[in-house]
């Protein structure tokens, strides 16, 4: 591996990786078989150097498994955004960077044949103008220069800094990007910011922190972008179960996010089935977006209509609305926050009591299957569950069967 | 705009530290691969400390007079601080929407930020995402009590120093109490902060607490001094009891990449085992949290079995066979099973 190299041209490279690495933990070489195993050891050598202190590396009888182990608790960062800050480039763009930020720094505007001469004389670098030319114009691009035109020349200088990074704000400021670097969307461009300033977070820790989602950001920006500007868009949707990869077209309307079971969507208006729809964000490659769709607004009001009914991301079948009610026991004396946990966890359902200790549940969402997962939360309190669709409820008490013979049967605890 | 750029990289961010040292001092090459070290990844070392010395990129640095193995920067500078990009930018001006972000400032403060960033088009817009999962009980953020208090606290924890609090408890208690802040932190589930802090009286440490910001009636700065050496964070970790449970996973209902991602935010360790073609897992938890998983685990039904520590697994037990007794028990005299609509 002697052209091993820690950098990478192309993000998508690492994200794969990291998201299995990070999520599964126990795969090993033979089992990523969609590429070479050069190229595994080369991706897993990467991983393993940006995220040196959250790697565990064990052997198992099929070869060695490497996971990226962390409680996102003790966490002060999100340690997967290393892979953000792992873009290749070339000596002359490093070379550029730095002499563009010091011979630009008396804050005069200098032009390319002047940036030219400079950087031969102060630094001894021979440099074609036109390749200062372009990194000018790239860094105006990103907004680190700006420039200013007299008659043909153009001449550049560092972008003024804002007023309220050098005022009594700065500190306030950082301190919300601390927090904010994380909780909020595209965390990742928080981080740079505290890099910029030499500064970590030292105040907050988080709980229920997902921080696999980062791996999507840059599918989201274009996803973004094309819902600004009200495009459709067409994407590879790599099947998880599956493994399928097929075309997708739709009209990107909104990101539906759980912040309890770690996954992000993007909800779609599909024009030809003239339905809404959910994909998994880590499952869309190669988003480009497509025509502007002039009804675009019509669909996102109807999506918010929508919205009231849907219990997570499914727009159910063809058939009415589901209703799902459920009785439970809740002691009144010792378990009022029960009846709190219902009422902030049932999505508008509705929370009544029927008698001393009884209270009961009712909710009507397209899908009701999709709260079985919550239904099952409350075992060991539900005196009756009845759902429009039968198939549901059905469904919840063969589960409850099975862990009834898992955990009452003869064989007790330690039977494996 | 792209997240993807060489100028956020830790290459730039560590040869920028080793150039602004060394404008102000002459380094070493130890020095400069313990900059690498700090800023980069594990093998940056070798790649970029040479490249400096006696590569390409050894224009940016000149050897020290009179002394073979120390460095200055070439630079004139010694910021080289980049401006805001156009990305960090629109990212700021997109949290100006951010009901927690405005947490941090009074209005005058926002407006002067909204002010500045007036040219620049936001990265995203909160009304994108919808967080369909989110608990509606979440802290009331435009509350001014609520804002005081959160100004207050982050005041504590950027001082470090120790905070009196009148609290309310879950079940009602008022209570006045003296601790030492450790960290705020925020629940994504439940939308909410949570001041972790340790008990401090007459001087001296306790035990490890946790307020809800949200319950915190009043609270002011200390005049008491904290310890000497006081790590917040050590001394809240120091605290936590840190069990775990085993768990297996049938392959069954795509129970594996289910329990992978919902699981994500502890640390755990999975194994196959093809006998049985099921998976071993691990989770360590908060024993503060303890409920929080079983439920957790309950909701995955019988495609996941929890193995032990026995005493946990009892619980899963006793909720499991309650619900068997309670399905079916004999319903009582005018008692009616609820029929939906």
């Amino acid at each position: 591996m002697s052209d091993f190299q820690e950098l990478i041209k192309s993000f998508d490279r690492i994200r794969d990786y990291a998201r299995q690495f990070f999520l599964y933990g126990f795969k090993v070489r033979g089992e990523f078989a969609e590429k070479s195993t050069r190229t595994y050891d080369n991706e897993r050598r990467r991983i393993e150097n940006y995220l040196a202190p959250y790697i565990h590396s064990s052997r198992a009888p099929k070869g060695r498994q490497v996971s990226i182990r962390m409680d996102t608790g003790r966490i002060r960062s999100n340690p997967l955004y290393a892979a953000w800050k792992s873009k290749s480039f070339t000596d002359r763009d490093l070379l550029l960077h730095f002499f563009l930020l010091d011979l630009m720094a008396g804050k005069e505007a200098m032009t390319v044949p002047a940036l030219c001469d400079q950087i031969a004389a102060r630094y001894g670098e021979v440099m074609d103008p036109q390749v200062i030319r372009l990194k000018c114009r790239e860094y105006e691009r990103l907004g680190l220069l700006c420039s200013q035109r007299e008659g043909r020349t153009v001449a550049y200088r560092l972008t003024p800094p804002l007023s309220l990074e050098s005022g009594s704000l700065c500190g306030q400021l950082l301190c919300a990007v601390k927090f904010c670097s994380e909780a909020a969307p595209f965390g990742v461009v928080g981080s740079t910011i505290l890099d910029r300033e030499y500064v970590s977070n030292d105040i907050f820790s988080w709980k229920h922190y997902f921080i696999v989602h980062t791996l999507e950001d840059e599918v989201l920006l274009t996803i973004l972008a094309a819902m600004r500007e009200k495009r459709f868009i067409s994407f590879e949707n790599h099947s998880s179960r599956s493994g399928r990869h097929t075309t997708v077209c739709g009209l990107p309307l909104k990101i539906f996010v759980s912040v309890q079971t770690g996954r992000r969507y993007l909800c779609l208006y599909f024009a030809d089935r003239r339905r809404f729809g959910c994909l998994r964000l880590d499952c869309i490659f190669a988003p480009q977006p497509l025509e502007i769709c002039p009804q675009y607004d019509q669909y996102q009001n109807k999506l918010a209509r929508n919205l009231p009914h849907c219990w997570g991301v499914s727009f159910g079948g063809h058939s009415r609305m589901e209703t799902l009610c459920m009785k439970l026991y809740i002691d009144e004396s010792s378990e009022a926050h029960i009846i709190e946990r219902l009422k902030r966890e049932g999505r508008g359902g509705q929370v009544e009591k029927v008698r001393e200790n009884v209270f009961l549940y009712t909710g009507s969402f397209f899908d009701a299957n999709e709260m079985l997962p919550w239904v099952k939360s409350f075992t060991g309190r539900i005196l009756d569950l009845q759902c429009s669709n039968k198939a549901v409820a059905a469904k919840v008490t063969a589960d409850w069967e099975a862990m009834y013979q898992m955990y009452g049967g003869k064989d007790g605890y330690g039977s494996v | 705009m792209a997240l993807f750029e060489e100028i956020y990289g830790s290459y730039f961010q560590a040869v920028r530290k080793i150039l602004e040292k060394a404008a102000v001092t002459a380094i070493t090459e130890k020095d400069m691969i313990q900059i690498v070290r700090a800023c980069a990844f594990e093998e940056s070392p070798s790649s970029i400390v040479p490249k400096l010395i006696r590569g390409p990129w050894s224009s940016l640095l000149r050897r020290e007079k009179g002394d073979a193995k120390a460095w200055r920067s070439s630079l004139s500078h010694s910021s080289l601080k980049t401006p805001l990009t156009g990305l960090q930018k629109a990212w700021l001006k997109s949290l100006l929407e951010d009901r927690r972000f405005r947490l941090f400032f009074s209005r005058e403060q926002l407006d002067c930020i909204a002010g500045e960033l007036k040219e620049t088009e936001p990265l995203f817009d909160l009304s994108d995402f919808y967080y369909f999962d989110r608990y509606e009980d979440g802290d009331d953020y435009e509350s001014a009590l609520y804002r005081q208090n959160f100004q207050t606290v982050l005041g504590a924890l950027t001082k470090k120093k120790p905070l009196i609090a009148a609290y309310e408890s879950g079940k009602g208690n008022s209570m006045t109490m003296e601790v030492l802040p450790c960290r705020l932190q925020y629940s994504f589930k439940n939308d909410k902060f949570r001041l972790l802090a340790l008990e401090f009286r007459h001087g001296r440490t306790g035990r490890p607490v946790t307020l809800n910001l949200g319950r915190i009636r009043a609270c002011h700065l200390s005049r008491r001094l904290p310890p000497k050496r006081f790590a917040p964070e050590s001394a809240w970790n120091a605290g936590r009891d840190m069990p775990s449970v085993q768990i297996r996973i049938q392959n069954e209902r795509n129970a594996l990449e289910r329990c992978m991602l919902h699981f994500a935010h502890y640390d755990k360790q999975t194994s196959y085992e093809p006998e049985s073609d099921t998976w071993l897992c691990s989770i360590w938890y908060d024993s503060a949290d303890e409920t929080e998983l079983l439920i957790e685990l309950l909701s995955f039904g019988p495609v996941l079995r929890v193995l032990g520590p026995e005493k946990f697994w009892e619980q899963v037990q006793n909720r499991v066979l309650r619900q068997h007794e309670l399905l079916y028990r004999p319903l009582e005299d005018g008692e009616e099973r609820q029929q939906p609509e």
